[in-house]
């Protein structure tokens, strides 16, 4: 029963967290946006969710990233997966190949995030038939990966805390 | 690495996998463009959206002043809670301002087009990771919204319904590369398309393109929609031309146009749900 509490408390704050990062990254005004550039807070999130959960269920937390992330898409169902990809593929490094630390969130965050931003522009600009796109690369995409990877260690260590504070017994990374 | 891929994680994995792709099959299969999670999951969160972007206008509007004096504390409280009532006073104020201008305008609109059907919406969120400032609306199915429907604003157009869930909507501006609307220069009469421009589009222009490399267009023409391909009405404003310029590509030209509204800026909008000759691909053209 008290394991069972504590799984629920560490899944509300989890879909909290997710939540709260929704809306900074989505509403206009709350962060700013130097030169143009936007921060992608949901993919680093999805990375440390994946790094410290370590599980199918963190994979699931990924997929929920992508469904609120697709609510203001004008694709549906593409941030869904590729969020549960990104952070399956996280639990799956920290799991097999990495230990989790600052060194690999960093390394991971910026693989997964150009990952995620090329492929986004495959798909919904150059598949969609948009000529010379470049512009766009380096005038927003580039910036805006640049201005996600300063913001990721202050994401890091915040979520980092917060799964301290609320840690369950199970494979999680603070047991 | 047999047994790995033999393990009920990747078999549950692979089971999630086949649902979000069904759920992409289904979105790309129905005239919403939207799939059952996402309706779902927009239907129980958008209201923090709606609540996330009320805050952040409030937070813009919101301005305190702080005077200090060891003698006269319970006044300086009770003068700093009547100035946030009035404040928060001012900003509904200001908000109500805006509505009524939005109203105003598109009762001329209605006048001129009484078979118009409109629904407004207000500007809930935006995707980050759109460079084309698509926008989030608080109306959907729910309220008679569906898929290509067009956005305007103070009657000028500002884009086009690309998804709807059942209590929101996501719109593409007239700055989107991947926006294409049939138009014309009202003084002249030329016809073109006008459509978003990678490298014009963070200066906020759009290119009116398929002109004559003689054409008449000058600075300052106002380019309206021709109706043509069904999806806009007629005599809808874009905006107004900056330059003409010679199209590298080939032997035509092309204007800058700048939009009549300022899409970075916009709070609340009109969707057409129905014109006559919605969806009518030879719609007559110039009236």
């Amino acid at each position: 029963m008290y394991y069972s509490k504590k799984n629920i408390l560490h899944s509300g704050a989890v879909i909290l967290i997710i939540l709260l990062f929704s809306l900074f990254q989505n509403t206009a005004g709350i962060l700013p946006a130097p030169f143009g550039a936007r921060a992608f807070l949901l993919i680093p999130l999805a990375v440390y969710i994946g790094m410290f959960e370590r599980s199918v269920k963190g994979a699931l937390f990924g997929a929920f990233i992508g469904i609120l992330w697709d609510i203001s898409s004008a694709k549906d169902g593409y941030f869904a997966l590729m969020m549960f990809l990104t952070t399956f593929f996280c639990s799956l490094m920290i799991s097999y190949l990495m230990r989790e630390n600052f060194v690999t969130a960093f390394v991971l965050t910026l693989f997964c995030l150009a990952v995620n931003i090329s492929i986004y522009i495959l798909v919904f600009y150059t598949f969609s038939g948009v000529k010379n796109i470049s512009p766009f690369i380096f005038r927003f995409y580039i910036p805006s990966f640049i201005y996600t990877l300063i913001l990721s260690p202050f994401q890091y260590y915040l979520i980092k805390a917060i799964y301290k504070t609320v840690k369950t017994t199970g494979e999680y990374a603070y047991d | 690495m047999q047994r790995f891929f033999r393990s009920s994680k990747v078999k549950f994995a692979g089971l999630i996998i086949a649902a979000l792709l069904s759920g992409i099959l289904f979105a790309a299969f129905t005239n919403s463009s939207s799939s059952f999670f996402t309706s779902i999951v927009s239907v129980v969160f958008s209201p923090l959206d709606k609540a996330a972007a009320a805050v952040s206008r409030y937070a813009d509007a919101f301005k305190i002043s702080f005077r200090s004096s060891s003698v006269y504390v319970d006044k300086i409280e009770e003068l700093e809670k009547e100035l946030n009532e009035n404040t928060q006073k001012l900003a509904d104020y200001e908000k109500m301002k805006m509505k009524i201008k939005d109203y105003e305008t598109i009762l001329e609109l209605k006048k001129r087009n009484p078979d118009f059907e409109l629904c407004y919406g207000m500007v809930i969120s935006r995707d980050a990771a759109d460079a084309g400032s698509s926008f989030v609306l608080d109306v959907g199915s729910a309220d008679g919204v569906s898929v290509n429907d067009p956005v305007i604003c103070s009657d000028n157009v500002v884009g086009i319904i690309k998804k709807v869930n059942t209590t929101t909507s996501v719109a593409l501006t007239v700055l989107d590369a991947r926006l294409n609307i049939g138009a014309y220069e009202v003084r002249t009469g030329e016809k073109g398309i006008a459509s978003g421009s990678a490298k014009l589009q963070k200066d906020g222009l759009l290119k009116l393109s398929g002109l004559k490399s003689t054409t008449a267009i000058v600075s300052g023409g106002i380019v309206s929609t021709s109706g043509a391909g069904g999806i806009f009405p007629s005599g809808i404003i874009i905006g107004t031309v900056t330059t003409v310029e010679d199209d590298v590509a080939d032997t035509s030209s092309y204007a800058t146009v700048k939009p009549a509204c300022n899409i970075a800026e916009l709070t609340g909008v009109f969707v057409i749900t129905s014109f006559p000759g919605q969806g009518e691909k030879n719609v007559s053209l110039i009236e």
